[in-house]
């Protein structure tokens, strides 16, 4: 039964990380220059305004979509005592954790600057963070296995 | 096969795994202990191969900037933070001239504006391919001599040799890429000073202030002749030119000498700190596996009835003392490398200093002396117990409690 309310905990949490490294603990370029006074607006290389965004600000945009199902995906498993209700959704966060890495990645990316805030810092932090997930997952997944191979509620 | 089970070692491991909570809390401190050291020594070492790389590439014994851009060139050249700044040239035909001056080379310091969409800026320098004794003798290895729309971009740069880069509305061929250096050259752009006036010609907005480029250049690096003192030197110029030209002098040594005392600064705090934890986490072994001990003497008592020599007791204890040890140090290491290797640009940004990678092979040395440290200090934190679990007597510890 422990474990259920631990999972939720730790899937609270690593949620809210999910939310907060790309916008405020690490922050990507974007949101590290308007909390620098600056404002968001990217310039051109003659110095005019242009309404685009950098590719870390969509991956931060991503991340908190993410952060947000994993916080709402982590309170069902302490609602349910079905334990193979629980290995599914563990699962899906095994598959969540890769995707969190994927974002910043692969999928989207950030920007190429090796000195830039969002690659030097939210870059390695959720892939740290997607790790931690991932482990965690997985550790969940095989003693949830455990339980209901010896029959019991977890 | 059951009996082959019986060893040493696996008891030890199994006495360890019994009483988890407790032993992750040893491990735990061990682990704190390691984190620091092998964090600390990684980031040491790779400062200090950034204050290698400074004293190496510097090249020049002192630089001459316009007054009061002292912090602005040195934040260029230590961590290529973008900045532009420039003199009128007048000053380097003067400097050229002085006693005591070996060499001198201009070059113009001009920071780009954001390139693209999620390009940083990045500074571009421009030199003097005529007297230049900075930038060529790193770049001579790969290329003889830059031609029209050709640059040489540091390695930070996105752009590989022979790719093209876009700046200012111009495109450039990269011709070739320096080598990390841990500087602001990594992240800078260099290109011969007349490509650079061309332009700043062809984009007036640039630098507004400028009317005629070729009238200016951002700093003069000199070499002082090595039997005088580059400081007494750079002096007696600024009190012959500083006022009329408005200069202010960069020295070398000092550059050097300030990053030095930062990382004397900061090698001093991590090992305190280390030793510290050290000392804490010897002297908690030490009571936990006294107080233990005491609680197991029934345990022990067995043991040497079943026919366990003392030294055999002191070997089993030992190396459970071991295994917590080192179990806590493998954890403190890796909890350390995923924030010092990945963090490491983040952190060195952050404190300002120049900083080159490590290389496996001494990351590797690194933690192996850390789990060599840790995995010793165990054992020895014991020692006093395991010698008074060789002094009990095993015939009244037995009839205790009867």
């Amino acid at each position: 039964m422990r474990n259920k309310y631990i999972s939720a905990f730790l899937c609270l949490g690593m949620g809210i990380l999910y939310i907060a490294v790309p916008h405020t603990l690490l922050p990507v370029c974007e949101y590290a220059e308007t909390a620098m006074g600056g404002h968001a607006a990217i310039a051109s290389p003659m110095g005019h305004s242009t309404q685009s965004h950098m590719a870390c600000f969509w991956t931060a945009r991503a991340e908190l979509g993410l952060g947000m199902l994993i916080i709402f995906g982590g309170l069902l498993p302490a609602l349910s005592n079905s334990i193979e209700q629980r290995l599914g959704i563990t699962l899906m966060f095994a598959a969540s954790s890769v995707l969190g890495a994927a974002i910043p990645a692969v999928l989207i990316g950030v920007c190429p600057g090796e000195t830039m805030p969002c690659r030097a810092g939210t870059l390695p932090a959720l892939l740290i963070l997607s790790g931690l997930f991932f482990l965690f997952s997985l550790l969940n997944v095989l003693f949830l296995n455990k339980r209901r191979k010896a029959g019991g509620n977890g | 096969m059951a009996d082959k089970k019986f060893t040493l070692h696996w008891l030890a491991l199994q006495n360890v795994r019994r009483k988890p909570y407790r032993n992750l809390g040893l491990a735990a401190l061990v682990g704190i202990f390691s984190a620091i050291l092998f964090g600390g020594s990684i980031l040491n070492s790779q400062l200090g191969k950034g204050l290698e790389s400074l004293s190496d590439r510097l090249g020049a014994d002192v630089l001459i900037v316009p007054y009061g851009h002292e912090q602005i060139a040195k934040a260029a050249l230590l961590r290529g933070e973008p900045g532009t700044y420039y003199m009128r040239k007048e000053a380097l035909s003067r400097i050229r001239e002085f006693p005591g001056v070996t060499a001198a080379t201009p070059q113009f310091f001009l920071a780009s504006l954001s390139a693209s969409c999620c390009a940083e800026r990045v500074q571009i320098i421009g030199f003097d391919p005529d007297s230049d004794f900075l930038i060529r003798p790193w770049i001579q290895n790969k290329i003889t001599q830059l031609r029209d729309g050709e640059v040489v971009a540091g390695s930070k740069i996105r752009a590989g040799a022979g790719e093209e880069i876009f700046f200012f509305e111009t495109t450039y061929r990269v011709a070739a890429k320096m080598d990390a250096t841990g500087l602001g050259l990594d992240t800078s752009i260099f290109m011969p000073l007349s490509a650079l006036y061309a332009l700043m010609r062809d984009n007036p907005d640039i630098v507004r202030q400028i009317d005629s480029p070729e009238q200016y250049i951002s700093s003069v690096a000199v070499k002082i002749d090595p039997a005088l003192s580059p400081r007494d030197v750079g002096n007696a110029v600024m009190r012959a030119y500083a006022i009329e030209y408005n200069l202010d002098l960069i020295v070398a040594e000092t550059i050097v000498s300030e990053t030095a005392r930062r990382l004397h600064t900061l090698s001093a705090a991590v090992y305190w700190i280390a030793a510290g934890v050290w000392a804490l986490a010897f002297l908690v072994i030490s009571l936990i596996f006294s107080v233990t001990v005491s609680e197991r003497k029934h345990e022990l008592s067995v043991y040497r009835l079943l026919g366990a020599q003392r030294s055999w007791l002191a070997r089993l204890l030992q190396w459970e003392a071991f295994f917590i040890c080192a179990g806590g140090a493998l954890a403190g290491i890796l909890a350390a490398s995923c924030v010092v290797f990945p963090f490491s640009a983040l952190i060195f940004t952050s404190l300002k200093l120049p900083y080159l990678g490590v290389s496996g092979l001494m990351a590797a040395g690194h933690a192996l002396s850390v789990l060599a440290i840790a995995g010793v200090s165990g054992p020895l934190a014991c020692l006093n117990t395991v010698w008074s679990v060789t002094r009990f007597d095993v015939y009244n510890t037995l009839r205790e409690g009867e």
